[in-house]
């Protein structure tokens, strides 16, 4: 039993292996040629500033007073000219919205919104004196699963623009970041959603400081660091060549405001709403059978911040591994289902199999290692080679990407933090990637149970 | 399974390792070469940006070789002629042209069939400075055009559109009005927004087109896209038949261009709009009959202010504020106890107007 378990696993890990080496190949042609572009930056201006398409950007508060000043900041500092900021104050128990009625002099407005998608009751609508752009949203808190996504919505109601993006408190954008993606939602055809690229600061942001361009010395969020490199450098462009990614990260992706109203905006019983939303997109537009794209800026660039204790890491991974096992079953139809094209046939069974699946797969192969070594015993020298075969894998992946960061965006000083990096990924082996594995375990094991109680995840 | 013995897989194991290491050293050596590539490339590209200026601000003193230079760097060079004509540097047009006719003209036809969006985008922009300089569309950009417009990507559309509006014809029009229809909705209005901003040459062309089309939602496009441009009363065969279509949009659209130029029995069609079975019909009447803002069409209004939908609610009493103090009585006048519906969507619109006089 336990032997047929690792020829499967083994057979697993190997079609992984190329699948993400062919990702890995198509991403740094598409990075590569993002890059170029994105050194004609006068002349994307031109092209995109000339014509500039308002956007609101819409921003979910809960309990973050007096730290979010700097990524309100990040926001107004945009050097794109038509920029509406709508902040959802999602019914903080803190001094949240006192704060921002101080900081942004705000006053009342009449509340006029539609009523299109279903939120918690709103208490009040604010604008800011200060800043014309701005309108404050206070609502009651919606607790039951994800509060994000019920602020998102509550924002959509009000949202004249044609485009929105999603950002989350804790995230600052690069100055450039929103021509980035405007100008890339005007070169793809039909575009309904763009992601931004995602990098993690150092500790201090949440303190309300300037960002430093450095990798975290936090362990844990170095290992993160390494795997948002990943993610960001190879995962999301890879994506892009097999009909789009299915899953953008909630802390900067644009959207095309009538899309998202269309299927209903925000899924609020889902912690991975931002996920979810990319799915429910590619879900609607192939079922109708529109033309669509999702595409991926990496020139966009945000920093977020992410949980530096195991514990906070933990929760967080938990929540997104039941959200995403609630998104599958929730599209489980486009599943080989060659009505749904290229989504169906290939893009979502290998986002099923290697994304939500994968680090339960190697949670399972962790726990297997350890029962076999306990009971069986191992052949040192086939686990010695097992091993050594991980690493390399694990160090081209990872180097290819730091490299390609090195080589284009530089965001961080590599020639100091190079080896710092390279260090952790071989640490990451170690600790970061059975520990995220043993949590998708756990969370999967977990979903599993709710849903027979009758929960939703 | 025989195959996957522990020793094959020893051998399989350190394969793969060997491979990856050595992909490892390929890539940390490609990567130290592209580093010094983009070095010197970054070097290269701030001293041609400089140069290029220069060139440009004495194009009139020149050689053939600094001439070379500029054709060489086109996208470089129109970056820095695109800002330096917006800033109106050189006094006279001529500079302009001349540059246009040696430096950009000659690698148009490359730039409009290249893969790369960029040199399409700057063809659309060349385009638009050609039809801004030379007076007249020759057939050959003609073509040029349908082309840009014909592409996937909204940027070189953006830029072909404008182009077009500097000197329309009947083909690029039709062109620019089937590229419109069919796109996503916000590509769609942004399209629309430039389209609007035309000249009122457009009109006679957007009229011949509705004279012959048969697909109503582009019908339905171009009477919204007539609302939208100077008022010029021009016949148009199938209006009388698009007024009673089937099809709501189209229906709408007709009934709200004729409303705009006001014209012979458009009263009577706005009412039996308003009275329409279907609510987004009557809604969607009501924002008109707010835009004409005839005061005799007010008392028409009054009614729905009362309808069982909010929207039509909503949509009547916002009507109702723009057309001046008779709108307003009216609204002013409903009783909270006569009819709750009623008084509330009218203190809101009032309430909202009070807060924005108060800005």
């Amino acid at each position: 039993m336990i032997e047929t378990l690792n020829w499967i696993i083994l057979s697993y890990f190997l079609v992984l292996w190329v699948g993400y080496i062919i990702f890995l190949t198509s991403s740094i042609k598409g990075i590569l040629n993002k890059y170029k572009q994105s050194l004609n930056n006068n002349f994307i201006n031109i092209l995109v500033q000339s014509h500039s398409i308002p956007v609101t950007v819409i921003m979910p508060l809960y309990n973050f007073a007096n730290k979010v000043d700097f990524a309100i900041e990040g926001i107004l500092n945009s050097n794109y000219p038509d920029i509406r900021l709508i902040i959802v104050n999602d019914g903080s128990t803190d001094n949240t919205l006192e704060h921002l009625i101080k900081v942004y002099e705000l006053e009342k407005v009449l509340p006029a919104f539609k009523n299109s998608l279903v939120t918690a009751p709103i208490n009040c609508i604010y604008q800011s004196k200060k800043f014309n752009q701005m309108t404050v949203i206070d609502k009651t808190h919606y607790s039951v699963i994800s509060s994000g996504a019920d602020a998102n919505n509550a924002a959509l109601n009000i949202c004249q623009t044609p485009l929105f993006m999603t950002v989350d408190s804790d995230t600052v954008l690069d100055p450039s970041a929103i021509t980035n993606m405007v100008y890339c939602y005007l070169t793809y055809p039909h575009c309904i959603a763009i992601g931004g690229n995602i990098y993690i600061p150092d500790e201090q942001t949440s303190l309300n400081k300037p960002i430093k361009h450095q990798i975290p010395r936090n362990l844990n969020l170095g290992a993160q660091v390494v795997e948002y490199l990943r993610s960001f450098f190879y995962g999301h462009e890879g994506w892009s060549s097999i009909g789009g990614a299915l899953c953008h990260s909630g802390a900067c992706t644009m959207f095309e405001r009538r899309a998202v109203e269309e299927v209903g905006g925000f899924d609020r019983d889902n912690y991975s709403y931002d996920s979810e939303i990319i799915m429910k997109l590619h879900h609607f537009m192939r079922k109708k059978g529109f033309p669509y794209s999702v595409a991926y800026s990496s020139p966009s660039i945000a920093w977020a911040s992410q949980p530096d204790t195991l514990i906070g890491l933990w929760n967080q991974r938990n929540r997104w591994q039941r959200g995403l096992w609630r998104s599958f079953f929730t599209h489980i139809k486009m599943l080989f289902n060659p009505f749904y094209g290229a989504t169906g046939l290939v893009a979502f069974p290998f986002y099923f199999l290697f994304e939500i699946l994968g680090p339960v797969v190697e949670g399972v192969a962790y726990i297997l290692f350890f029962l076999v070594l306990i009971t069986h015993g191992v052949d040192v020298n086939l686990v010695f080679w097992f091993i050594i075969m991980a690493w390399s894998y694990l160090y081209l992946i990872t180097t290819s990407c730091i490299f390609l960061n090195y080589l284009t965006y530089e965001q961080y000083h590599l020639k100091r933090d190079l080896f710092y990096l390279l260090g952790i990924t071989f640490l990451e082996l170690i600790f970061y990637r059975p520990f995220r594995g043993i949590g998708a375990v756990w969370s999967t094991l977990q979903y599993m149970f709710n849903r027979l109680l009758g929960k939703c995840l | 399974m025989e195959i996957l013995s522990f020793s094959n897989l020893i051998i399989i194991f350190k394969f793969l390792s060997l491979i990856q290491f050595a992909l490892l050293g390929i890539l940390f050596l490609l990567t130290l070469g592209y580093k010094f590539y983009k070095e010197y490339h970054n070097k290269q590209h701030e001293e041609n940006v400089l140069k290029i200026k220069k060139l440009l601000l004495n194009y009139e003193s020149l050689n053939d070789v600094e001439i070379l230079f500029l054709k060489k760097n086109r996208q470089n060079a129109f970056v820095s002629f695109f800002d330096l004509e917006k800033q109106s540097t050189w006094p006279e047009h001529a500079i302009y042209i001349n540059i246009l006719t040696e430096i950009f003209l000659p690698k148009l036809q490359e730039d409009v069939y290249s893969h790369d969006w960029f040199a399409r985008s700057r063809a659309a922009m060349i385009l638009q400075l050609k039809n801004k300089y030379f007076k007249g569309m020759s057939a050959q950009d003609e073509a040029y055009l349908m082309v840009l417009l014909a592409d996937s990507a909204t940027i070189v559309n953006i830029n072909a559109c404008i182009a077009v509006l500097f000197s329309p014809t009947q083909k690029t029009i039709d062109c620019l009005i089937d590229l419109i229809s069919q796109k996503r909705r916000s590509q769609y209005e942004i399209l629309k927004a430039i389209l609007n901003q035309s000249a009122f040459q457009v009109i006679p062309l957007i009229q011949n087109r509705l004279s012959h089309e048969k697909n109503i939602y582009t019908r339905a496009f171009c009477y919204r896209i007539l609302r939208q441009l100077p008022k010029v009363d021009i016949a148009i065969e199938s209006l009388e038949q698009d007024l009673n279509a089937s099809e709501v949009d189209l229906k709408l659209a007709s009934l709200s261009y004729i409303s705009y130029l006001e014209k012979p029995r458009y009263k009577t069609y706005l009412l039996n709009a308003l009275n329409d079975s279907d609510w987004e019909v009557r809604a969607r009447c009501a924002k008109i009959v707010g835009y004409t803002g005839d005061e005799h069409l007010a008392k028409a209004l009054e009614p729905h202010l009362s309808d069982e939908v909010w929207w039509v609610r909503y949509r009547a009493a916002e009507a109702l504020m723009k057309m001046g103090a008779v709108g307003k009585d009216i609204l002013k006048s409903k009783d909270i106890e006569l009819d709750k519906f009623a008084y509330e969507i009218s203190q809101q619109q009032l309430k909202s107007f009070q807060f924005n006089q108060g800005k």
